[in-house]
């Protein structure tokens, strides 16, 4: 049953192309206001996942449901609350920038103008210029404005910064926290640089070879992994620490660097007092939590 | 394995080139006939020698636009090594053609054997340069190929021959001299440094849609004038006018947005030389057509022209940018798509009735002639009663176009060669049409179910299949 704070359903979804398993028995709910940051290695099944979510492509089993309409008879209604920024960056080429803006705001009737023209001047777009001699820096603004310019309520985003420069960068990722703002509004990216994602995300799903590795909001999530520095006070440190759920250990004489799964850090403290030691924790980065999570075959099978 | 092993690998991991076979094969009747039916013209062999020199030239071309060629050790002198080394081994035993000749004593027919292949070798490596040097288009193609006809038309090749019969030795060593100035010519740094990192469109790059949208991308820029701009925008505005009369959830917006994008964008490239060479192509495919035929009496093959325009509907993308998400649904892009199919069915039939009316107003104004006492020319108009063939032809291709969008030019050749192979049975064989043979109620009944199929293929291309591939 969807409620109404979920706009986005998947049900048992399978996708298969050739020998190719792009999505296997996928399970994900999306609901409003959120960022989620969608990860995963080049093939994990990000990509085919957006667009089911949209209905270019249509499952082989299972179901996905967006805004309440089964994705593949999505229509105008629907899609005109979508905005999608296409991974290569798809555009009319044989026309100037502001003929395909003037083109595509004259599909939706909530265009904002003032937003189109504000996004013109920071990101400094020259609409004079034809799509197809842009660089692939300015295609992606150019495709970002497309998606936003009628302030969808859903905003995907499939590697939308990757050719954008650190400061273009910097400003879009002020942008959608500017758009998350309104908690009607729901924006789910994808990217491979993490450090990006990292900065505006508040709910993270994981993907490895079209299966789902973790779905869960990136708070838990960085709770759930820490990594500690143990320093022994007096004398060395013992060949087996005796700390639960260690998933990385480097040690040498009175020093160990641990990383450790599930454990707080009252009862990290606990055992390093016990051990006489003193104990330095810091959460790790969504890189380093990214490495471990994927790196264990264990999580596939959650 | 040395860097010339692995480019002559090229020869058959580039699938391009396999198209090319199949062409260079219908050319071996060149080099059979006259040994056959005992005709002392021999030198027909020298079109595959041009044909591979545009093959040779054309993948050593390709190779080099690649900046990885650039830095390779020792990969310089390859495209002179490449080059001559298979213009070499094809024209030596092309050359053996004048084994046939008669009259000719051992050892002399060997001297004359060497010359026609040092000939054939100056016909590869004007293949070589043309490769080198033309985009290849279809008119470039159309204009190469007028040369070597040219030359067999005024029976050039038969004076060409008297020389290398009578004065091979003279032949061998101008042609060596030719020979020794296009070696140190290809052995020079500035092909690499030409060519390198260009975007060239090489002719085995016909298929390639990513490198045709980048070139055509290129030359537009080349080609945008402040006057073009404003002519877009007039345009733009023509058809923004007509979809702003539907409200913004309404099929007809989106019905011409779809056509906008495909016409907008035949505008975007056209310029008046497009124009005219569009109008150029038409006159010559009027005049080509109705003058050949498979026999003296049978010169039926303009009938072809009723399945071009079919054929270049094919060419267009008919969802046109099918990841640039507009709100329109599944069920707008098909009646969108729907009626653009009708709106090119019927442009294209305007311009078969167009060749149509050219070619009969020819039919009446062209006399018969005969060129320095050959074979007596006449020529022959489309006949409207043949008509049929397009609206046969045209749901077809738009199945292809349609469900094909990226393998679709492959089913085009299938298409030329069922059709020829048709044509040529019914007109020539059975000296009958289609309609003689199976009655035109069950031709009626052929297109209708050819209709129909179409709009079960779209239907499930719309509805049912994944709108982007993968990479797309």
């Amino acid at each position: 049953m969807i409620n109404e704070k979920t706009i986005v359903q998947m049900r048992n979804v399978s996708k298969r192309f050739g020998e190719i398993q792009a999505l296997d028995k996928i399970e994900l709910d999306i609901t409003r206001g959120k960022i989620i940051g969608l990860l995963g290695a080049n093939g994990a099944g990000k990509s085919t996942l957006l667009r089911h979510i949209i209905g270019l492509y249509l499952a082989d089993e299972g179901e996905c449901i967006t805004f309440g309409t089964e994705a593949g008879k999505l229509g105008p209604k629907e899609l005109g609350r979508i905005g999608y920024v296409h991974q290569e960056g798809e555009l009319l080429e044989w026309i100037t920038v502001k003929q395909l803006i003037r083109y595509v705001s004259a599909y939706y009737e909530n265009w904002n103008h003032e937003l189109e023209e504000r996004y013109i001047a920071d990101f400094d777009i020259s609409t004079r210029d034809r799509v197809g001699s842009l660089s692939p820096g300015q295609r992606q603004k150019v495709a970002i404005l497309l998606a936003i310019g009628f302030e969808p309520e859903l905003l995907i985003l499939d590697e939308p910064a990757s050719a954008l420069d650190p400061i273009a960068r910097s400003q879009f990722l002020d942008l959608l926290l500017e758009i998350i703002q309104d908690e009607n509004h729901t924006i789910i990216i994808s990217s491979h640089i993490l450090s990006d994602v990292e900065k505006v995300m508040d709910h993270a799903v994981i993907m490895r070879k079209g299966t789902i590795l973790r779905d869960c909001s990136f708070d838990s999530l960085r709770e759930e992994f820490v990594r500690a520095t143990v320093t022994s006070i007096e004398g060395r440190l013992p060949a087996e620490l005796p700390f639960d759920n260690i998933i990385e250990s480097e040690s040498n004489f009175s020093k160990a660097v641990i990383t450790v799964e599930k454990q707080t850090q009252e009862e990290l403290e606990a055992k390093a007092g016990a051990l006489n030691c003193e104990i330095e924790i810091r959460p790790l980065s969504l890189e380093e939590i990214y490495k471990i999570v994927v790196s264990q075959e264990s999580w596939v099978k959650r | 394995m040395s860097i010339l092993a692995a480019n002559l690998k090229h020869l058959y991991q580039r699938r391009g080139a396999w198209l090319w076979y199949v062409i260079l094969f219908c050319q071996i009747p060149m080099i059979l006939l006259p040994l056959h039916l005992r005709i002392t013209r021999y030198l027909g062999y020298l079109i595959i020698s041009l044909l591979m020199g545009i093959l040779a030239g054309g993948l050593q071309k390709d190779i080099l636009t690649k900046p990885f060629s650039f830095c390779l050790p020792n990969h310089r002198q390859i495209p002179r090594a490449f080059i001559f080394w298979i213009g070499g081994v094809v024209n030596l035993f092309l050359g053996c053609v004048f084994l046939g000749y008669p009259g000719l004593g051992f050892p002399y027919v060997l001297l004359v054997i060497l010359a026609g292949g040092f000939v054939g070798i100056i016909a590869y490596f004007y293949g070589a340069y043309a490769s080198f040097q033309a985009v290849p288009t279809p008119a470039a193609g159309i204009l190469g190929l007028l040369i070597p006809c040219t030359i067999f038309f005024v029976k050039w090749d038969i004076v060409l021959q008297s020389i290398i019969i009578h004065q091979p030795i003279m032949v061998i060593v101008l042609s060596a001299l030719v020979c020794v100035w296009v070696w140190r010519l290809l052995g020079r740094d500035f092909l690499a440094r030409k060519y390198c990192g260009k975007l060239i469109m090489g002719m085995l790059d016909s298929w390639n849609r990513t490198k045709i949208e980048k070139y055509k991308q290129a030359r537009a820029d080349r080609n945008m004038t402040e006057s073009k701009v404003k002519f877009f925008e007039k345009v733009q505005e023509f058809f923004l006018g007509k979809m702003e009369r539907y409200g913004f959830l309404s099929r007809g917006r989106y019905i011409w947005g779809n056509i906008y994008m495909v016409f907008g964008k035949l505008f975007g490239f056209w310029n008046i030389w497009h124009v005219l060479g569009f109008l150029g192509t038409i006159i010559f495919l009027v005049l080509f057509f109705g003058f050949i035929g498979p026999s003296e009496n049978d010169k039926r093959m303009i009938g072809f022209l009723f399945i071009v325009p079919a054929l270049s509907i094919c060419s267009l993308d008919l969802m046109p940018y099918r990841t640039v998400l507009f709100p329109a649904g599944r069920r707008d892009k098909y009646y969108s798509t729907l009626i653009l199919s009708v709106i090119l069915t019927l442009l294209a039939g305007l311009l078969v009735l167009l060749m149509t009316g050219i070619s009969v107003f020819l039919e009446t104004m062209l006399p018969e002639f005969s060129f320095r006492g050959g074979p007596i020319l006449s020529y022959y108009g489309m006949d409207i009663a043949d008509f049929y063939i397009y609206l046969l032809f045209v749901p077809v291709t738009l199945s292809l176009a349609a469900a094909f969008p990226r393998t679709k030019p492959w089913f085009i050749i299938v298409l030329v060669v069922v059709f020829m192979q048709g044509w040529i049975i019914s007109k020539i064989v059975l000296k009958q049409s289609l309609v003689d043979l199976i009655g035109p109620v069950s031709i009626a009944g052929l297109i209708v179910l050819c209709w129909i199929g179409f709009l079960m293929v779209l239907y499930y291309v719309c509805m049912r299949s994944s709108l982007v591939g993968q990479g797309r």
